[in-house]
Order: C-alpha cells, then structure tokens, then sequence
C-alpha cells in the first residue's frame, strides 16, 4: 500500500518536471469575462521555454487580458495557467517567477534609476552588495550606465524603456512578459528597439511572451506568433507560416494587406480547383489540404500584392484583364490599385530599376494571379 | 498692422511689412497694449492686494512691534524696545523659572499632534474607501464627510458634551460593554477632546487625501506586485509616495489650526488647561497685555513658517510638488 503510494508520487514528481522542460507556460481552456464580455473565451496555448513568442491582434482583442492573467494581475473565471509545469491558480502576482514590462512603464515615480531597477531584489531581500553588482551590469547591458541618479521624469521615452526592461530582466524571471513595450516610441527607435530587444532575448534565453498590435514588430522579433481576436487565437505559427499561409480571411487581413477573392467551385479535377470569382476563373492547387467550404460549393481565396504579376500583354490562365486605377510611390515599392471589372484589385512591384516603369493610370493590363501565390481560406 | 494683405481679389498673398507694433502683447491669444493690460491688472488684482496689505500686512507688522514693547499700568504701551515678552515666553520671568508658557505651547503642539495623527488614521482609510466608491457615489461620500463642517462649531461641541454625557446612552454603552469602568465618564476627557477635534478638522484631511488618491497611477501599484511586493510593501513603495503630497496637505491644514484650537478642549476636555488660544486671549482680553499676547502671537506664527518651512525643503529635497 505504502510502496504504491510512494511510486504514484514519484512518477508525478518525475512527470512535472518533464513538462517544464518544453513548455514555459501553459493555458488551458482559459476564460475571462468582463460583464457580458468575454475578453478571453477559452484560450489553450503552450509556449516554449527560451522562445520569442508574440501575441498580435487589433485593440480589445484579448492579448493584455492574457499577459496580465500569467502575470497574476488578474483571474481567469474558467480554465488553467502553469508556469514552468506548476499551476499557479493559488499564487499571487509577487509570487510568481515571472516579470512585466508596462505598456506605460509604471516606473516609481519618486526613486531615481537605480532605486527603480533595484525594487525586484530588495522586495526579496537580496543583500545589498549583491544588488550593486546586478544592477550595474544590467545597467550595462541596456545601456543606461550614465542615467544611475536620474529620476524617470529626467528621462526620454526610449530611456525609460530601458529602465523598464532593465528592472524587469534583473530578476532573472522565468518568462518576461511584455506589454507594447515600444508603442509609445517613434518609428526609428522602435525599429532599434526591437532589434536590440530580440538580440537581448536571445543572449538571457529568457522566454519573453511580446503583446503587440504591430505586425511588423511581431514578424521580425518573433520565432511564434499567435493572432488574436475577439478573445481567441486565430491562428498560432512561425511567422513566414502566418503570413504565406493564414489560413482564415482575418489572419490574411490583419497581417500584412492582401486581395480577397471568392466564389463557387465551377469543377475539380484531382486537387486542382477551379473557383467562378468576381475577377474571372482561377485555377489553384489545393494539395493535401481540401477546405471545408469545398464540399459546399464555395472557395474564399487570398492573394498577397506582391505575388500578383503585371504583365502588359498577359494572357492564358489565371491572367485577367485589368485598368490600373492609382498608382502610390512609395520609394522602395509601388503600389498599383487596379479594377477588374467591378473588383478591385492591389499588386505591388519593387522599384528594382531607376524611373517608372511604363505603367500609367487609365492604362489596360494584364495581370496574372499565379496558382501557388493563390491561398484557399477556411472562412 | 496687418503683415499680410490680399492685391486685388485673387492675386497671390503679399507680405507687406514684417515689423511687429511695439507695445502690443498677445496674451491667451488675445491682443493687448502694455499699458491697458496693466490698467486691467490694477483693476482686477488691485482691491485685493490692497485689502492684504491694509487689513493684514499692517496688523501684523503693529503686533511684531507691539511685542517688543512693554505693558504699563492701564495696559498701555511703553517704550524701550525689549526682549522681556519673549523671554517670559521661555520661561524666564521676573520670580525665575516658570515652565508655565513653554507648557502651554508644548501642550498645544501635544494637542495638533494628537489630532493629526488621529485624522490620518481615520482619514487615510476613509479617503481610500471613497476613491474607490463607484463614480456616482464618490460626490454623495465627500458630501458626508463635508456635512458636520456645515454645523457651527459650538452647537457641535455642545453636542458632544451631551451626547457623551457621563449619564448619557454612550456612557452606559461603553460601560457595558466593558471599555471603560462605570465610574469614568467618555466626557470631559481625553477621549471626548480626541472625537470633538476628529469631527472639526477630519475634512480637512480628507479632501486632499482624496484629491491625491484619486490620480494614484494603479499600474505603478500593479508593477510593484509584479516585482515581488506584497499588499503591505506595495502599499510603503507604491501606494503611500503617491498620496504623500496629500498626507502632507492635508497633515499641515489640521495640524495648524489644531494647535491654536482652544474652544474644543475647553469644553470638552473640562477647562483645566491653558493653550495656546486661551492664552492669547487672556493677554489681549482680561489681562490687557498686549506687548506679550503679541509676542505670544509672534512665537506662534513663528514655529508655523519654521514648520512649514522644513516641510517645504523636505519635499523640495524629495522632488515632490510643494504642499500649498
């Protein structure tokens, strides 16, 4: 009886740990609900340790709810969170082995830098010594070495990220959770932001969880992407993966800009679907994977600018006849705004040679909408 | 005038002239010559300052002079200038030693001690508890807290004198319920001193404290947690460095007018004791000694701005926004 008592306990105790290896954290059918709203309907997810991991979506789409729920700032009404194989339903915020950085930076007002970036350790009593230490080479590593004395109202934006990053990643956290921590930066600083963010991340091989509503920020920083709305996960991958191959009509807006085209299956021979849409019948392989909406008839397609094809005297299949409407220069690109009969149409071409090509308004084009370029979508 | 002006109905706008008209200021955007902005100034702030400098700078300049000044038979004043008033003030009067007066001011300052602690005590958690009401509450909790304010003072503290009557229902309550023995009367005493000052000066602690609860910055409370405070250590590091330019508006607004409150403790605390406000009256009423109720005054005035000022360089070193 004891034996097996015993065994039963070591083999949890042995299993736990294994979890933690792999995951960092876990969700598990979490809910949250703000009055009638729910901000979080059901959300299961596993992110990685040592992994970048971004959640994007527009405003109001649930990604903060997240953070602040694996941060213990607030309660899921339904639903599991672990962290590091450990469910933490029962700790507190200040228990918990990971840290935030604000969207606001929530600096303390009233402590200069150093005070600020050594809260963390003397709310844990870390000997004073050892914090000197530890902040100092923290302080080296954003870079902010000079700015020890000053108080966060003698700071800029961008130092006061650093602060905030700095005061976070001294505790050495399990998981840095960050909450559009370069939003309210400008655009050149944000880009070296996120450039120094994403080295920095690698180099601690800290797992960071990144909310954003910036796609680009999400696709350059991230090694995973879940997309975000109404409180689910849309679509969780790589980012090439999200962006070559949403697989529903929102992923496929959101990230990035993209043509929709729809329509009933006219025939399918094999794999090879033809679709009636508004800009005539295209052809696109489906491969393995076969819709849904096929059975009923039905195929939404998506197709990214810059895979569409300008082709003056194009024509055969998959090309259609179009009238470029507008034109945007937009130095390393153009974007071409077409109609095709009553649909309208985006492509974009890299400017790869000095001086326009000849391309004008009013002009008629071919245009050729390649089949691999052409994305079938679920929705 | 105008820098630009049209030529002819369409034509391109031209700039005549760039020189701007001297004497002409644009304040808040509106335009204003120097000398009708100061005829404005002189009419609008004018009454005021003189009213100040008529009814209190000149008064209070006569009484730092008058306390230098000695008192003769029919209490009028004579000359030398001396020190006599202060010294008596500190102790040293003609018979020796007499602790009387550095009693009496040290038992006023006990006195607006003892009330400000007990406002912030009570205020610090009322004022919480209001910030935190729901909006449309908010107004009708500061109502409440404002209301005994609308009550004369006296009619209050004759309240309390019956209200905490040794035959009164409190009384017998508390007697029974064992908090205090049946012979000891709630009134006069320390505690019947302690409830009257409570119900004067509590809203002068509360409104600033809830002036400064109500723009504390919770991500700032949230980030503390986050970095491994507990609700106590996130109340010390977040919480309180927020309030504080409240605590200390509103720590200075009790205690001030604490220390010269006399009419409470007398007739709450049994008239036993002079303060520092019956002292005052007794120099320039009954006694008529002007020359040393002034200097009393002077004394007086002269440990508030000393108070204030330390307060002031306090919160100039914490690089805080200065308490009014």
């Amino acid at each position: 009886m004891q034996v097996t008592k015993n065994s039963g306990t070591d083999a949890a105790a042995t299993s736990e740990p294994k979890k933690a290896d792999s995951s960092a954290i876990e969700l598990e059918s979490v809910t949250r609900r703000f009055g009638q709203v729910e901000a979080l309907s059901c959300v299961s997810l596993c992110i990685n340790r040592g992994e970048f991991f971004s959640l994007l979506g527009p405003s109001g789409c649930g990604k903060t709810t997240l953070l602040r729920i694996v941060a213990g700032l607030d309660l899921p009404d339904e639903g599991a969170v672990r962290i590091g194989g450990v469910n933490v339903h029962d700790v507190p915020a200040h228990r918990r082995p990971v840290n935030t950085v604000f969207q606001s930076y929530a600096l303390f007002p009233h402590l200069v830098v150093f005070d600020n970036i050594a809260f963390g350790l003397r709310m844990k009593k870390v000997s004073s010594s050892a914090i000197a230490e530890r902040v100092k080479r923290v302080m080296a590593v954003v870079e902010i070495a000079s700015l020890a004395d000053r108080k966060p109202s003698q700071l800029s934006g961008g130092q006061k990220q650093r602060v905030a990053l700095a005061r976070a990643i001294v505790n050495e956290p399990q998981v840095l959770l960050l909450d559009e921590p370069l939003g309210a930066l400008d655009l050149k600083l944000r880009k070296q932001l996120q450039v120094e963010l994403h080295q920095l991340q690698r180099r601690l091989g800290i797992t960071f969880v990144y909310v954003t509503h910036d796609q680009d920020e999400a696709l350059t920083m991230s090694d995973r992407i879940a997309i975000m709305n109404h409180g689910r996960i849309e679509q969780l991958g790589a980012p090439e993966e999200l962006y070559e191959r949403p697989r529903r009509r929102f992923v496929a807006q959101f990230l990035g800009s993209c043509n929709l085209l729809g329509g009933a299956v006219k025939s399918r021979d094999g794999s090879v679907v033809s679709v009636q849409t508004g800009v005539g019948v295209l052809k696109v392989d489906l491969g393995a994977q076969m819709p849904d909406a096929v059975q009923r008839g039905y195929l939404a397609l998506a197709i990214r600018p810059e895979k569409v094809v300008l082709d003056p005297a194009g024509a055969g299949i998959n090309c259609v006849r179009a009238r470029i409407e507008a034109t945007v220069y937009s130095g390393a690109e153009t974007q071409y705004l077409l109609r095709c009969g009553e649909h309208p149409l985006k492509a974009c071409l890299m400017n790869a040679t000095a001086g326009r090509p000849g391309l004008r308004v009013g002009q008629e084009v071919g245009v050729y909408l390649p089949p691999d370029g052409l994305i079938p979508l679920e929705d | 005038m105008s820098v630009a002006r049209r030529a002819g109905g369409t034509g391109p706008i031209i700039v005549q002239s760039m020189q701007r008209e001297r004497n002409i200021e644009v304040q808040y955007g509106e335009r204003l010559t120097r000398g009708a902005h100061f005829i404005r100034s002189a009419l609008t702030s004018g009454p005021g300052l003189l009213w100040m400098q008529v009814f209190l700078l000149i008064p209070l300049l006569a009484i730092v002079f008058i306390s230098f000044l000695t008192r003769g038979a029919y209490g009028e004043f004579h000359r030398p200038l001396t020190l006599e008033n202060y010294a008596r003030l500190l102790g040293f009067g003609p018979f020796g030693f007499d602790s009387l007066y550095p009693a009496i001011f040290l038992r006023s300052l006990a006195l607006g001690a003892f009330t400000t602690v007990l406002c912030v005590l009570i205020g610090l958690p009322l004022a919480f508890f209001i910030a935190n009401l729901p909006p449309r509450y908010k107004t009708g909790g500061l109502t409440l807290v404002v209301i005994p304010f609308w009550t004369n003072l006296l009619i209050r503290t004759y309240a309390w004198q019956i209200l905490l009557a040794p035959q009164g229902w409190l009384s017998r309550l508390a007697a029974t319920l064992g908090l205090v023995s049946t012979d000891t009367p709630l009134y006069p005493g320390l505690f019947a001193v302690g409830v009257g000052m409570l119900c004067d000066f509590l809203p002068f602690m509360v409104l600033p404290l809830y002036a400064s609860m109500e723009k504390i910055d919770w991500n700032i409370v949230e980030a503390a947690m986050d970095l491994g405070a507990d609700h106590r250590q996130a109340f010390r590091h977040a919480v309180l460095p927020q309030v504080r330019p409240g605590l200390v508006a509103g720590s200075v607004l009790v205690f001030l007018p604490a220390t010269g409150q006399f009419v409470i403790p007398d007739l709450l605390g049994g008239a036993k004791t002079a303060l520092l406000g019956n002292a005052i009256q007794q120099q320039f009423g009954p006694s008529r000694d002007w020359p040393f109720g002034s200097a009393i005054v002077v004394a007086a005035l002269a440990l508030v701005i000393a108070g204030l000022w330390i307060q002031a360089r306090f919160a100039a070193a914490k690089g805080e926004p200065l308490a009014p």
